[in-house]
Parts: structure tokens; C-alpha cells; sequence
């Protein structure tokens, strides 16, 4: 059963990332015009467990909780909830 | 109909995940798996508004060979997977990739174009050029080390999964651990992981102290789950509870954490570290180390001569609250 709660984790992480896409994330160049995304609409400069990093791997995203980082999440309540 | 709908999601995910998976694009993958790798220039570059057209001349080839100039096409809409959006004309770029049909296509979108450095064009051709496993591994071990980010990062990635690591030599298992207690100084290294999981690949015991600093650190929250993890699913229980660090794990923090790792394990191995913190004057670490040791399995009769009844009965009735919540994930038949 592990395998299964692993491919859902991996789905769900995946799904969420493209989510992040279908909604604004991450947009290119700085603020205020951009969230520091590339060209590529991922997060330029990401650290640990961001969800809209360009590169996570299978195992990575199974050991590693994974989350919208503070900018992105701020963007995701103005942008869904507020406006 | 929410089994039918459950299926549907499944297979509409499963070629999402798969694909990810199959163009895993560190720099060793993309040298690996793409047909051709070339050095060129883009001389022109069109945006319409359904799609952009950007076309290169060829200076070089380093992997397979194709006749005239490259034209890759791609949605204008930025998306996973896009690759011609932010290029600059006249800019020379490694290319990484494959003919599907008549057309041509990068391979792991944006990360299989890259600006060509004499650092990135180095690092590649060493990869072009060397393919013994133990060798290779030497070769990544020694670009964690280089300046350039990109390189860094994908040395660390494809370390984490690269076939034959466990044959590399003493030198690059040395070089692993070196780089790994670097990345662990830094604080939100996304190399860290990587340098993480394949260490464990190659030094367990020595990883799995390295993993317990992370796993006892109180405050950094998301490498303190890493190190779990990591301990958990990649080290194995047996190497883990034999680097169990009660001695440095000092504060209440890291005892909190340390607990939560043991019971973690399911492990009736893990009830003499628990029992030790069981002797602690600290009521709530008592308390946690209870519900620690009745989650492993540990008699509560037994407890309750140790702590008393009033202790393990606030510790089931923890346990009961807030311990094994059902987590939405696979859905499992009953």
C-alpha cells in the first residue's frame, strides 16, 4: 500500500503545482509586476519544499512536505479570495 | 460513480506523473537521454498569439547531428513543460533534444535550454564523455562544488537516483558527505534532499546522524520532517535507532521531536529510548513519552506503575484525540 499513498502524494503534489499555474503562479520578474518567477512561470529562486519550484524529483516530493511558499500563498488569497 | 470518477483522475494523473518522472531534467539526465545536444545561436525569435517560433543556427554538435537550421514551435501560453519563453536572440544556448514526428522538441521543457557558459558547456561535455557508473559519480560529486547554481543543483539531483552510486569510491563517498554537511549548514538549501538521499545510498549509519540532527532540530520545521523522513523510508529502522541522538538533543524542543521520530518507527526496538525519556522531570515530555511508548505497543498497566494512572490516562485520551487521524490520500478498498 505504500507504493499507492506514494503515487497519491506525488499526484497530489503535481496537481497542486499545476493548479498553482492555472491561477497566476508563479508570475515572471519582480515585484510588484512579477512574484519573482522565470520565464518558465516557476519560482526563480526557491528553497526547500516550494511547490512551484521548477525541479522536484519522485523522491523528493515524498520525503519533503511541500507547500506554497508565503509570497505564493499571499497572491493565492488576494487573487481567489479578495478580488 | 466515485469509484468510476476515482479511476478517472488516476489514469488522467498517471501519464502527468509519468512524464514528469521520464524527463527528469538535471543536466546527467538530459546528457543521458537526449538524442542530440548542441551548441547554438538563436537568430530569430516570433510571437504570435497562438504560438513562438524560434529558430537556431548550429555551431556545434556534441551529441547526434541533424542538417540545417533548428526550429522548435510551442502555445504561446507559458505553461510546465514550455521552453522558448524569456530567450534572447543572439544568445548561444546548449539545446537537449529529440524529434517527435517532423517536429523537433527540447526535452524537459525550459531546463533543456540553457545560456551556454564555459562552466555549463565543461560540465557537460564531462557528462557526454564519461559513462562508468563509479567514474560518473565521481564526476557529480566534484560539481557540487561548482559555482554555478544550476550545476550544483543538478549534480545533487541526479546523485540522489544515479544507477551504480553504491560502486563509487571511498574519495566520493567522502566528497557526498563533505557536500551534505555544508547543504545542512544552509537553512533552505533545495540541494539538501538530494545530497540526503544519496548518501543513503552509499553510508547509511553516518547519513543517519546527519539525519537525526535534522529531525531533532526544533527550529527549522521542514528539514526537521526531512530528517525524519529520510530516516524513515531511506536509513531503516534498525541503523536509525542505532544513532538515536539522546545526548545532544538537549532542549524540549528536540525531545518533542525525537519522540515523534521513535513512535514513527512502529518499532517495539524504539521503547528503551522512549523509556529513558519517560524518567525526564519535564511533565510534558513524560506525558509525550507515555503516548509514545503505548503507541509502540508498550502494556499501559506497565506505564501506569511507572507514571501513574493519571498520566496514561491523559496520555490515551491524547492519543485518541489527536494521534492516527485518517489522512486523505489512497484510497484504500474495504
Amino acid at each position: 500500500m505504500r507504493a499507492a499513498d506514494d503515487f497519491a502524494l506525488v499526484s497530489g503534489t503535481i496537481l497542486a503545482h499545476e493548479v498553482g499555474h492555472s491561477v497566476g503562479l508563479t508570475a515572471p520578474g519582480n515585484l510588484p509586476g512579477g512574484l519573482h518567477g522565470d520565464a518558465s512561470l516557476h519560482n526563480a529562486t526557491s528553497g526547500i519544499g516550494d511547490i512551484m519550484n521548477a525541479v522536484i524529483g519522485y523522491e523528493g516530493m515524498l520525503v519533503v512536505k511541500h507547500s506554497f511558499r508565503s509570497l505564493s500563498m499571499s497572491f493565492l488569497r488576494q487573487s481567489l479570495l479578495l478580488k | 460513480m466515485r469509484i468510476l470518477s476515482t479511476s478517472l483522475i488516476f489514469f488522467a494523473l498517471s501519464p502527468l506523473c509519468l512524464r514528469a518522472q521520464q524527463e527528469a531534467s538535471s543536466l546527467e539526465e538530459l546528457c543521458r537521454k537526449a538524442p542530440y545536444v548542441a551548441t547554438a545561436r538563436l537568430t530569430s525569435i516570433e510571437t504570435s498569439k497562438t504560438q513562438i517560433l524560434a529558430r537556431f543556427s548550429v555551431g556545434s554538435w556534441h551529441k547526434g547531428e541533424r542538417k540545417g537550421e533548428l526550429v522548435f514551435t510551442e502555445t504561446t501560453r507559458a505553461h510546465c513543460g514550455s521552453a522558448l519563453h524569456g530567450l534572447k536572440k543572439n544568445q548561444d544556448y546548449l539545446l537537449f533534444f529529440e524529434t517527435r514526428g517532423t517536429q523537433l522538441r527540447i526535452l524537459g521543457g525550459a531546463r533543456g535550454i540553457i545560456v551556454r557558459t564555459e562552466a555549463r558547456w565543461s560540465a557537460v561535455k564531462a557528462l557526454l564523455a564519461i559513462r562508468e557508473p563509479a567514474a560518473r559519480a565521481r564526476l557529480l560529486a566534484g560539481q557540487l562544488a561548482n559555482s554555478d547554481a544550476r550545476i550544483r543543483q543538478d549534480a545533487a539531483l541526479a546523485l540522489a537516483d544515479l544507477p551504480g552510486l553504491e560502486t563509487s569510491s571511498q574519495e566520493t563517498r567522502a566528497l557526498l558527505l563533505s557536500h551534505l554537511d555544508r547543504e545542512i549548514q544552509r537553512t533552505n538549501s533545495s540541494a539538501l534532499c538530494s545530497l540526503l538521499l544519496a548518501n543513503a545510498r552509499v553510508d547509511a549509519r553516518r547519513t543517519a546522524q546527519r539525519a537525526w540532527t535534522l529531525a531533532i532540530d526544533a527550529e527549522h520545521d521542514r528539514q526537521s520532517s526531512l530528517g525524519r523522513a529520510v530516516l524513515l523510508r531511506n536509513i531503516g529502522t534498525q541503523i536509525m535507532l542505532s544513532q538515536v541522538p539522546l545526548a545532544s538533543a538537549t532542549t524540549h524542543g528536540s525531545r518533542l521531536l525525537l519522540l515523534k521520530a521513535l513512535e514513527e518507527t512502529r518499532s517495539p526496538g524504539a521503547m528503551p529510548w522512549a523509556e529513558k525519556l519517560l524518567l525526564s522531570k519535564d511533565l510534558i515530555l513524560k506525558r509525550e513519552a507515555t503516548i509514545t511508548l503505548l503507541a509502540l505497543g508498550s502494556p499501559p498497566r506497565n506505564l501506569a506503575r511507572r507514571v501513574g494512572k493519571e498520566l496514561v490516562k491523559q496520555a490515551e485520551s491524547l492519543r485518541a484525540a489527536h494521534r492516527h487521524k485518517p489522512r486523505l490520500r489512497a484510497i484504500r478498498p474495504r
